[in-house]
Order: structure tokens, then C-alpha cells, then sequence
């Protein structure tokens, strides 16, 4: 049926109210999957809570008596979410929506739904983590929110600067892309520390998806895309303060406040601060476990919801401090007792502003259609010195990306096309070398949506983007979700991905060493390297099940990615380098993840987890595992919660274990004996706990522990005395060092009255 | 390798388990309880699942049905509605607690006429 028939239809309805008194007459519709709406015929019509109530006839149309009771029409149907209208001029004609099963599933889950779930729809596998996940760990920033999943492994860089770095499928950070909501997050210079800079508590949940992303955000994804979402105005609490101590002194502030203006404006305000005054050295090796650190961090952020318009824009401003090397104590004895010391000292400042847009317009009327535009602009200033070794860098950025989405012919086809423009200025000098390089890529993308039933999602887009340095990128992806039954769906992904390295920004622990940095190449391009090239592919199959009432789900992933171009960061040569060249030959990552979610009583919420990863790479030395990367990972998390009484309170107790397994580390045998290592770690295990009080809606208490049992690795620095000297070494970290660590804090948070 | 190995046993444990739940007795009733939507049946299920032995409780906003799976050594019918009634919200047979109401936000007073928004 057309919408001129359902528009006749409603006008015989009109003519019929000149002779009908004290009822109302309306149409029941419901969209068809070609997109159109069609007449529901007996559908059910009542007023909510009387029982006064109709079905509609053959042709979808009803007449029902005026309620004194209840002003409020609710049409229902077997398999459809019923539709809600509020009347408040009778002699209108109603026109009742009714959406289909599929989203009416959606709905029925959201009670008891898990903190981390795993989307059954979603072409592309990806794991949903929402603010009760974050809040199992309160500390601190993105680099640390992923101590509770098992898909992304978070690693300590090196033995100074205290950073954490996250890998997906055994890949360094950079080969993932971090975005804030579907735009550049962290890229560039802001991969070293870009992560600290997203603190936890302003984010309202994060999505992690493995392998290649979709071609609308890019061509830079390669071993998986994080996306989170901050909190926004339409969402999110009015006021939200967390307070956070450890037992090292970090201490933080986070505010987040939210005022809706009207009906179609909001603005949020998010505020972080973090400090770390105190200076600790547990393993004696006259270096700071971790710097002092300052930062200051504010977003202001401001929505629009018009019928037609919807758009949002903000900006965001960073400033971090952080000093760290040698300690005081360290530094004043050397001084009494050596007449020309000279102290090792790491001073890091980052100064970052963004402004951010994003714009769009809707059809109200044609609701697969839609258009959007994403606007960002960002500067960021890194200024560093480790030991006697100075690192600067500029960065400025735009970003544009303009999308139409719509359908071909009916919603069984849909898709989006659109154009971007990426423009990055570098300035970076490493002591009196300068290295300066502006890319300006302009690119087009196309994706295919074929959704012919509920079973079956096949996701083709490819993009073609023209890079002023590298030439033309044309970046094919295909991701294909077939759902085998009501419990088991299988995804196949495949396709490629393209990235300038920034090798120094990537690798700054390297200047904690006494390493001679050289780049074999010297042609005209960024460092003399090639861009990095790599196709993924992938395969997961999830089956959900249900034992005893209660939920749970098994995944199985395998990924592969195969590297074409690559520029290889090697501290196998020996321990005096820290090499840096195209590879040739092969590169690769192999990764399983199994993976069982289970409610194992009541309330108790289990997850057990297990990768094996092989990350391979040629060197100049040979074909060698990548170093720092686990073989083997396995993982657990309990979660329990207690009964919510009617004020809000209740008791929430997580612990999370981890084993990790042996991993590679860079060859020392050059050095003296004293200073040689092991080339392989230990395997170690970890375990995490947090218990948090929820003493009313407003109030809660946590505090945890992490690193229980106080697992270190030992003499993390190799020849921490005598740091300006041919055998020093603060990167070849692959454990905690600073072991045991018991924290806790305050939230406070009042929500908007729903 | 070995922790494949304790996944597959973990799984086969938990198969076990659920083989030797079917033999309890465990029956399934449906009766209606007064609430408003979304939060109310958040509460609602919450509080009938809190019950000790009881496995499943969903509650249709629409129809106002609440269906529950339990144990019946454990609880019995009565005691759930019990339950839920300690957080506000009667059932046919069981009167609200009027303290446990009076603290329910505006939106979920049935007995005051509250409706559904969303």
C-alpha cells in the first residue's frame, strides 16, 4: 500500500468525524521493510489503563469512544512494539506507529542487561561496554579501561614515563583506531599518551570492534577500532563528581555537569584533573616508579535536536605535566658525592585543543534517509626531554567527513557514501634533526548494506582516498553476519587498512635507552619510511545459551593480519640500536580468543577468556616473535551484586585474574654480564579487586586493590646508575613495577528525573 | 592448551548442572502485579528475582503479567508477591506496602494515575 492510499484513508477517516461525537478515529501503520508503512489490520487500540478499547478493521482504521480516564491511545500487535500517543485534540485523526520485533527485542533485554554485552544484530562483532563495566575499575583514564576485557591487553611502555599502552590481536596501539564518537580520537602524536587524556569517568560507554572498521571513519583501522562515547547532553547525569585517591598519591577530580536549556539545547561541561605529587622508587633503583604528574582537562560541549536539524559541537583542552627519572634523593647524594653529576631527568608536557561539529539533517518523513558532516580541528604540542635527549612535536589537524545515507529501491539495500578530507602538519625535531611533513589526503567512500531478513547482514564498502605522499589508497572491506539460529551468529570479516607511522611519538620509550636510533631508508617520504599496508581477516562465531534460566554466551574469534608494508621497530640487532626500516619479507598476526560469559548463580556474572596470539615478524636478524607479546593470555572476571533497596543502595564485588604467559625480550647478551637479561619473561599472573558501596541513588564508595599479590618485575632499568652510559636500558619492560596498589574514592551523581 | 582444556570441562560441568536442575521441581505461574513501565519493571523483576529460588520473572508492561519460573521447595507464589510488594507494587491478592510506594519516584505511582512517557 502506498502513502497516498494510508493518506486517503485518513482523509475518508477526517470526513467521518462531522458526523461522529466523543470518539476518536485514527489508522494503525507499521513500517514494511521496503521502508514503506503499511495499515495494520486488528490491531488492538485501547486507552492505557481502562478498558475501553477496539481493534482496528481490515483496512487498518479504527473508531473508539472518548476515556475520561486516560488521554493516552496505545496500539498494540502480536510481534510489535505497541506505539503510545498522547491525545490531546480528539478531533484529530491518530496515526499509530508500530515498529517491528526485531527492535521490540532490543527493548525486552534491557532488563538485567550484562555490563559488557556482545551485539547479536551488528554486522561487525563488537563488545559493548557500558559505565557499570567501566565503573568495575575506577581507575582511571581509556589506557586503563580495559582491565575487565580480555579482547584489548593493556601494557606498561616503559619504565619511566608510568603510560599504558593498549594492543589488539598482539598489534602495538597505533594499528588501532581510537575514535570519539565515530571521529579521530587519538591518531597522530596523540598515540604515545592520547589514551590518558579520555578520562574514564566521562565516558558513557565504549565499542570495541576487532579487525577492519567500516570505510565511512577512515582507512587507518587495521587490528580493530575503539570507539567510546562521552557523555552528552541528552544523556548522562546533571551533575556527576568522582573523587579518586591511591595509596602512591594520584589523586583525581572529575565533574561532569549537564543542563538541558530547552526542549532542543543542552550543554555538558566535563572537567578532569589528576595530580601525583609524591615521589616513590618501591625497587631501589633511584628512579621514579613513575613521574609526577599535572593535568588539566576540560570539555564543553553543546547539542541541538531540532525535527529536522540535529547537531553538536564542542572543544576540549588538555594540559599535562609530567617529570619523572631520578629521584630526589638519588640526585642529591650523587651531587655530595660526585663533583660533575649530571641528573637523568624525563620531562613531558602536552598541550592539546580541539573544537569539534557534527551536523545533521533527517527526513522525518523518509527515515532511511539522512545526511551528516563531521568537522574536528585539533592542535597538539608535545615537548619532551629524556635524559639528555630532546623531543618536540607539532601537530595540526582537520578533519572532514561528509556522509549520505539512504536506501536503493526499498531498506532491504541500504547505503552510505560520502567525502572526507584529512589535512596533518608535523613539526618534530629529536635533537637537531628535523622532521616535518604535511599530508593532505582527500577520499570518497561507498557502503553497501544488503539486510535481505533478520539472519543475514552483508556490510561491502570501499573507499578510495588520494594521499599527497603515498598516492592513491583504495581500502576494500566486507564484513558478512549470518545468524544460523535464534542463538548462534557467525561473522566473516576481511579487508585493508593504511597508516603513516610516527615512529618517534610511537616509540618514545626508546629514548629511555642508551640506544643508537637509526632509520635505514632515506627516501623522500615521511622518515624516509613507507606508509604501513596491512589486510586483516577475520572469523567469529558466538552462541548464545541459556542453562537454568540464566544467560550466557560462548566466542570463538580467529584473526589474522598480514602486513604488505610495514615499518619494523627492531631491538633485536642488538642492545646498543633501536633500528627502524621497511620490512621485507613477512609480517604478520595470528590470534584465537575463546570466550564464556555465564551468570553462575543468580547475580554472580562469570567470564573466562583465553588468547593464544602469534605476532611474527622478519627482522634483519631473522624471522622472530614480536617482542612483548604474551603467547598465551588467560583471563577471568567475577562480578557480583547485591540487592538494590529502595533508597539505591547495594554492594557491587569484582575480581579479575589474569595469567599471562612468557614473552620475548630483545637480546642483552652484548652487554657486560651485569647487565645482560633473560630473553624471555617469566609467566606471571594478576589479580585485580574492587568493591564499590552504592550507599543511596546519589552516594557511592569504592575502594580496590590492584596487583594483590605484589608482582613485580625485578630491576625493570638495566645500569639504573649510570643512566648517560653505553648499557642503559628503561624499556625492556614486559610486568608491573610498581606491584600492589590499593585506591579508592567517591562518586557522587544526581540524574535527571526521566 | 590446558586452559582449553579446563573451558570445555568448565562447559561440560555447567551442561551437567543444568541436566540435574531439570529434575527439581520447578513450576512456572503467571498472575498481575500493578506498575506503570520501564522502571517499574525493572523493580519488579528485580525484587521477584532477589526471592530466593526463584529463576526467571518477566513482567509485560502492557499487560501487566508477571510470569515467574521457581523452585517450589524453595518459595511459593505468595512469597514472591510478597516480595514484590515490600518495594510498592500490589498484586491482585497482595496489598502494596503503602511506605515502600510512597518512596516510588512520580512516574511509577500506578494508584495515583502515574503513565507511561517512553
Amino acid at each position: 500500500m502506498n502513502p497516498y492510499r494510508i493518506l486517503f484513508l485518513l482523509l475518508q477517516l477526517g470526513a467521518l468525524s462531522l458526523y461522529a461525537q466523543n470518539s476518536i478515529k485514527g489508522v494503525v501503520v507499521s513500517e514494511s521493510k521496503k521502508g514503506k508503512l503499511e495499515p495494520v489490520p486488528f490491531a488492538n487500540v485501547y486507552w492505557q489503563d481502562t478498558n475501553i478499547g477496539t481493534s482496528t478493521d481490515s483496512s487498518g482504521t479504527f473508531q473508539l469512544a472518548l476515556s475520561d480516564d486516560s488521554k493516552r491511545l496505545i496500539a498494540s500487535y502480536v510481534g510489535y512494539l505497541s506505539d503510545t500517543v498522547r491525545v490531546n485534540d480528539p478531533s484529530k485523526t491518530i496515526t499509530l506507529q508500530l515498529k517491528t520485533s526485531v527492535e521490540l527485542e532490543a527493548v525486552e533485554i534491557e532488563y538485567r542487561r550484562k555490563s559488557t554485552e556482545m551485539s547479536f544484530i551488528n554486522p561487525m562483532k563488537m563488545e559493548d561496554i557500558s559505565e557499570r563495566e567501566l565503573f568495575k575499575a575506577a581507575c582511571c583514564n581509556l589506557s586503563e579501561s580495559f582491565e575487565t576485557n580480555p579482547s584489548v591487553d593493556v601494557n606498561f611502555t616503559d619504565a619511566v614515563t608510568g603510560v599504558k599502552q593498549i594492543h589488539m590481536l598482539g598489534l602495538d596501539g597505533p594499528y588501532t583506531m581510537i575514535s570519539r564518537e565515530n571521529m579521530p580520537g587519538v591518531r597522530g602524536l596523540g598515540n604515545a599518551y592520547g589514551l590518558t587524556f579520555i578520562p574514564g569517568t566521562w565516558i558513557s560507554s565504549i565499542q570495541v570492534t576487532k579487525g577492519v572498521g567500516s570505510v565511512v571513519n577512515g582507512y587507518e583501522s587495521i587490528a580493530g577500532q575503539i570507539n567510546t562515547e562521552l557523555k552528552k547532553p541528552d544523556e548522562g547525569e546533571e551533575v556527576f563528581l568522582n573523587l579518586f585517591a591511591n595509596q602512591a598519591g594520584r589523586t583525581e577530580l572529575n565533574f561532569v555537569s549537564t543542563q538541558r536549556l530547552s526542549a532542543k539545547w543542552g550543554t555538558t561541561l566535563l572537567i578532569h584533573g589528576n595530580y601525583r605529587p609524591w615521589e616513590r622508587d618501591r625497587n631501589q633503583d633511584g628512579f621514579r616508579d613513575f613521574p609526577l604528574q599535572e593535568q588539566i582537562n576540560v570539555m564543553n560541549r553543546w547539542k541541538y535536536f531540532g525535527n529536522r536539524i540535529r547537531g553538536q559541537f564542542g572543544f576540549q583542552y588538555v594540559r599535562d605535566e609530567k617529570e619523572g627519572g631520578q629521584t630526589t634523593e638519588k640526585i642529591e647524594d650523587a651531587e655530595q658525592n660526585q663533583a660533575q653529576f649530571v641528573p637523568w631527568k624525563l620531562k613531558v608536557n602536552t598541550q592539546k585543543a580541539e573544537a569539534f561539529a557534527k551536523i545533521g539533517l533527517v527526513y522525518p518523513e523518509l527515515k532511511y534517509r539522512s545526511m551528516g558532516l563531521q568537522l574536528s580541528a585539533n592542535y597538539h604540542e608535545h615537548n619532551s626531554l629524556f635524559g639528555a635527549t630532546d623531543y618536540n612535536a607539532v601537530q595540526r589537524s582537520t578533519y572532514a567527513n561528509y556522509i549520505y545515507q539512504s536506501i536503493i529501491g526499498n531498506s532491504f539495500h541500504k547505503f552510505k557514501t560520502g567525502l572526507s578530507f584529512i589535512y596533518d602538519d608535523f613539526d618534530e625535531s629529536v635533537d637537531n634533526s628535523s622532521f616535518n611533513r604535511t599530508e593532505k589526503v582527500p577520499g570518497a567512500f561507498f557502503e553497501y548494506t544488503y539486510t535481505p531478513n533478520n539472519n543475514i547482514t552483508l556490510v561491502a564498502g570501499i573507499r578510495a582516498d588520494e594521499h599527497n605522499l603515498f598516492g592513491t589508497i583504495i581500502t576494500p572491506r566486507l564484513h558478512f553476519r549470518y545468524a544460523y539460529d535464534e542463538q548462534t551468529v557467525m561473522r566473516v570479516l576481511g579487508g585493508s587498512g593504511q597508516r603513516t607511522a610516527n615512529i618517534f611519538a610511537e616509540h618514545q620509550a626508546m629514548f629511555a635507552t642508551s640506544r643508537a636510533i637509526s632509520i635505514l631508508e632515506s627516501r623522500n617520504l615521511p622518515y624516509g619510511l613507507q606508509a604501513e599496508r596491512a589486510w586483516n581477516m577475520g572469523f567469529n562465531i558466538t552462541r548464545d545459551f541459556k542453562l537454568d534460566y540464566r544467560d550466557g554466551y560462548v566466542s570463538l574469534d580467529l584473526y589474522r593480519t598480514q602486513f604488505e608494508q610495514q615499518v619494523v621497530y627492531d631491538l633485536y640487532q642488538s642492545a646498543d640500536q633501536a633500528l627502524f626500516y621497511n620490512l621485507d619479507g613477512a609480517s604478520f598476526s595470528n590470534s584465537l580468543q575463546l570466550e564464556v560469559n555465564y551468570e553462575l548463580i543468580k547475580f554472580l556474572n562469570m567470564r573466562l577468556a583465553y588468547r593464544w596470539l602469534e605476532v611474527r615478524t622478519d627482522y634483519l636478524s631473522g624471522q622472530k616473535q614480536k617482542p612483548f607479546v604474551p603467547k598465551h593470555r588467560f583471563f577471568a572476571n567475577l562480578g557480583y551484586e547485591t540487592e538494590r533497596s529502595l533508597k539505591g543502595s547495594n554492594w557491587t564485588f569484582d575480581l579479575t585474574a589474569q595469567w599471562i604467559g612468557t614473552q620475548q625480550i630483545p637480546g642483552t647478551e652484548t652487554n657486560p654480564v651485569a647487565f645482560q637479561r633473560a630473553k624471555q619473561s617469566p609467566a606471571f599472573s594478576m589479580f585485580n579487586t574492587q568493591v564499590t558501596r552504592n550507599i543511596n541513588k546519589k552516594w557511592a564508595v569504592y575502594a580496590g586493590m590492584e596487583n594483590i599479590f605484589d608482582f613485580r618485575q625485578d630491576n625493570p632499568i638495566i645500569d639504573p646508575n649510570n643512566p648517560f652510559g653505553n648499557n642503559f636500558d628503561a624499556s625492556l619492560v614486559w610486568g608491573p613495577i610498581f606491584g600492589r596498589m590499593v585506591y579508592g574514592g567517591v562518586r557522587f551523581r544526581i540524574k535527571a528525573e526521566e | 592448551m590446558k586452559y582449553l582444556l579446563l573451558l570445555v570441562g568448565l562447559s561440560v560441568g555447567l551442561s551437567l548442572q543444568a541436566q540435574e536442575a531439570k529434575s527439581k521441581k520447578i513450576t512456572e505461574s503467571t498472575f498481575e502485579v500493578k506498575g506503570v513501565c520501564g522502571m517499574c519493571k525493572d523493580r519488579i523483576e528485580s525484587a521477584a528475582m532477589r526471592t530466593t529460588g526463584v529463576k526467571l520473572a518477566e513482567w509485560n508492561k502492557e499487560t501487566k503479567q508477571l510470569k515467574v519460573v521457581y523452585k517450589t521447595k524453595k518459595t511459593t507464589e505468595e512469597e514472591i508477591q510478597k516480595a514484590i510488594a515490600m518495594k510498592g507494587h500490589a498484586s491482585e491478592s497482595m496489598p502494596k506496602d503503602s511506605a515502600a510506594y510512597e518512596k516510588l519516584p512520580n512516574c511509577c505511582k500506578y494508584a495515583d494515575g502515574a503513565e507511561c512517557t517512553h
